[in-house]
């Protein structure tokens, strides 16, 4: 267990603010941010992080697009 | 993480240990029970060493200057120094178990430092179907148990106490504990995740104006400008609003400090105060010396003559009375008989003629008298000097004397009394700095005038924002009508949709982290704390009446009307450690981390119930919601005496540590080899073996394992 448990708990509570693209965004979202914060530990560049950041907004984006179908647009 | 079990060869004098840990939630204390230079500092440096290299051990001293193999180890001879620690992590995934070990090669040197050959480290998980091993083992370990945090982990009485007081700068000690709180609840990487997202969502809204082209691009990069603009307003806000902080916290020092010198008087009231004393005292050495006069005439006087000769001139005096009723004397005839012959005339009444038988008579009459009678003469002369006597009293000399006296007695009391008074004002002035308080006035004045700056230029920043938070809501709108009448792909429009998302989760996530779970330690430390010292959670008369942590993360504490304690100064050293630990097991459990609470020594300071309450607090069971926790304390016997029947229901684990170097003083069973070195066996405090008895243990009324093997 990383020693900072509390993110994932509270992003599961904070994240039913937010509007639901497609079944799972909310737990993709939840997942995306916790890799985010443990990855901070492997990565000391910020170039590094914002592209795996990147990465991940891309994959729940397209889900998002597949599944969704649009934008808040 | 929980550890499981340490083994460590050749660390100083650890030559082979093997420890095994609690780790079970329902009994989470492991009690390592060893004496002062048994190697409890050692296995607290090997463990620190095991999970992260030397580079954990440079704030102990120089890598070039640490020596780990033992002292007794002959030069030129290779000595391989091994941690092998074993361990379970629980995460989402369920529980593993896994294995870190590291070696090094230390060849010691007839002079000079070791030769140290590379680290070696390797993690491992361990499976049922083998080891695999795990790459990057410190980022991994960085992850469960991150390095920084160190002093949080594993710690000793001392560093406990120096976590929140102590001699480090009271700034240096707040930012430890504005690292802890921010590393362990996920602030920390939450913020840096929120600038991430930004940047990312930068790129993703320079993209999408970029693809639209023309007014958009435009419009974005203006906002992306006031933005910048804006973060840098308020970067600069609370740049300046720590600062302010930093003043007001030094200025807060300062005028303690200063009160503190004037608390002992200002030192013009000192000096008039000295001035007048030194009057006094002057005025009273002249009443001294009236005094002695008197006393000394008083002494020459014949009242004291009197006084001392009193009975015999009495005896004297009586006598002489009793010859002047005999008429003996007073010798009067001879006057008599003088004053006829002057006068003339008898006193029968017959003429006394010069040539007279008569006259002739009464002058052989006055020669008769005259030659015969020279005693009777002294006594008539002492008669008439003693009526003189008879005059003085006796009670004169006494009474004089008695009063002289009580005026001594008096004068020398207001002496010594107003000597001492001197003396007092005299160390107060000495203790006063005048050199300081002039430095301090003139800081503090200095202080002020920075503030003032300060307060300025938050004010000009404050009207800046409006204006450039108003520009950027402006562009904002302009930028959303743009977008609408805009062409971006559909693809890139939920790719942003979906960073903002993130990002929103990311502050969201902070914003509750920083708040909410930043006061549940806070009510969590003040209770904590409270159960330890034994304050009453509704008293507000004791000297504490409550602890807290800011909003800026630092730990306040509180006495009566709400005035802040200076840890250092104001709360004893029992109470330090106990607000320490109370710090960390709060955090800890708000946090959820699973992660050891390694203690060496950490009861000094502290005895009878606090030291009860203490060691019940940070040892007792997480409730089934709570999380699990591991506490490992390495105790001496004096630390355990009164609180075993807590470590009899707590402890899931023993292990005792003992020196061969305390044989024959305190050990009471030689070892079978010579080499100085430390041995662990599986004693509990309630026991003794072979390996660990000391002489003191009968008398302690410990049981005796026979199952030991020396």
């Amino acid at each position: 267990m990383a020693t900072t448990p509390r993110i994932r708990e509270v992003a599961r509570v904070e994240v039913k603010h937010l509007p639901l693209r497609y079944e799972g965004y909310h737990e993709d979202l939840i997942d995306a941010l916790d890799e985010i914060t443990r990855q901070q530990d492997h990565m000391t560049s910020s170039r590094q992080r914002q592209e795996l950041i990147t990465k991940l907004v891309e994959k729940v984006g397209s889900m998002a697009a597949s599944l969704g179908g649009g934008s808040d647009q | 993480m929980r550890i499981q079990r340490i083994r460590v060869h050749n660390f100083k004098l650890l030559r082979d240990i093997d420890i095994q840990l609690s780790i079970d939630p329902a009994k989470p204390l492991t009690v390592i029970r060893a004496e002062n230079a048994s190697g409890k500092t050692s296995l607290h440096y090997a463990i620190i060493w095991g999970l992260y290299g030397m580079d954990a051990l440079k704030n102990i001293a120089s890598p070039r200057d640490i020596r780990f193999s033992s002292k007794a180890a002959p030069a030129g001879s290779p000595v391989l120094i091994e941690v092998v620690l074993d361990f379970q992590i629980t995460d989402e995934a369920g529980t593993a178990d896994y294995r870190l070990t590291r070696h090094v090669q230390e060849t010691p040197q007839a002079t000079g430092p070791v030769d140290r050959g590379r680290e070696v480290v390797k993690l491992s998980k361990l499976t049922a179907a083998g080891d695999k091993e795990l790459d990057q083992p410190e980022s991994w370990l960085d992850q469960w148990l991150p390095k920084r945090l160190v002093d949080i982990f594993f710690t000793n009485g001392d560093d406990v106490q120096k976590f929140i007081t102590g001699k480090q700068e009271a700034r240096l000690r707040q930012e430890k504990v504005h690292l802890a709180i921010e590393s362990l609840l996920g602030i920390r990487q939450l913020r840096t995740a929120v600038v991430d997202i930004e940047a990312v969502q930068r790129t993703l809204d320079r993209k999408a104006a970029r693809d639209a082209g023309g007014k958009l691009e435009r419009v974005t990069s203006e906002l992306e400008k006031l933005e910048l603009a804006l973060k840098e307003i308020d970067d600069e806000y609370e740049r300046l609003t720590v600062r302010l902080g930093n003043i007001e916290k030094n200025q807060s020092r300062k005028t303690r400090e200063l009160e503190s010198i004037r608390g002992i008087g200002e030192l013009d009231a000192i000096n008039q105060e000295i001035q007048g004393l030194e009057q006094d005292l002057a005025s009273l050495e002249g009443y001294r010396r009236k005094n002695l006069a008197t006393m000394t005439g008083l002494l020459r006087s014949e009242a004291l003559s009197w006084t001392l000769a009193c009975g015999p001139l009495t005896m004297a005096l009586a006598r002489l009375d009793k010859l002047t009723d005999l008429r003996k004397i007073p010798k009067t005839s001879t006057q008599i008989l003088e004053d006829r012959l002057e006068l003339g005339v008898c006193i029968c009444g017959e003429t006394l003629d010069p040539g007279s038988t008569h006259r002739d008579e009464v002058a052989k009459l006055l020669a008769e008298q005259q030659g015969r009678d020279p005693i009777a003469d002294r006594l008539t002369d002492l008669r008439y000097r003693a009526k003189a006597l008879r005059s003085v009293n006796q009670q004169d000399f006494t009474e004089a004397h008695a009063e002289a006296l009580g005026d001594f007695a008096k004068l020398a009391d207001s002496i010594r009394s107003k000597t001492t008074a001197l003396q007092a004002a005299k160390e107060r002035r000495a203790l006063i700095d005048e050199e300081r308080v002039r430095e301090l006035t003139e800081e503090l004045a200095e202080l002020d005038r920075k503030k003032g700056d300060v307060n300025f230029k938050l004010g000009t920043l404050d009207t800046r924002r409006v204006t450039v938070q108003y520009d950027c809501d402006q562009k904002r709108e302009e930028k959303r009508n743009a977008e609408r009448n805009a062409n971006i792909s559909r693809d890139l429009a939920v790719r942003r949709d979906v960073g903002l998302d993130l990002l929103s989760l990311a502050r969201a996530v902070q914003e509750q982290l920083e708040g909410p779970y930043v006061q549940r330690v806070s009510n969590r430390l003040d209770r904590m704390f409270k159960d330890i010292i034994g304050a009453d959670n509704g008293d507000t008369t004791g000297v504490i009446t409550s602890t807290s942590i800011t909003s800026s993360f630092d730990i306040v504490v509180s006495s009566q009307h709400d005035n802040k304690l200076d840890p250092d100064f104001e709360v004893n050293g029992a109470s330090q450690r106990a607000l320490t630990l109370a710090f960390v097991w709060s955090l800890m459990e708000v946090a959820g981390t699973v992660a050891p609470r390694f203690i060496d020594t950490p009861l000094g300071m502290v005895s009878g119930t606090t030291k009860e309450r203490m060691v019940e607090a940070i040892t007792r069971p997480p409730a089934p919601d709570e999380t699990p926790y591991q506490v490992v304390l390495l105790l001496t016997r004096s630390e355990l005496a009164g609180v075993e029947h807590i470590l009899d229901e707590r402890a899931g684990a023993f292990n005792t540590l003992s020196s061969s170097q305390h044989y024959p003083l305190d050990l009471v069973y030689k070892w079978a080899e010579d080499e100085p070195h430390s041995r662990s066996c599986g004693c509990s405090h309630r026991e003794q073996c072979k390996i660990c008895a000391r002489r003191q243990d009968n008398d302690l009324g410990l049981r005796f394992r026979e199952e030991s093997v020396v």
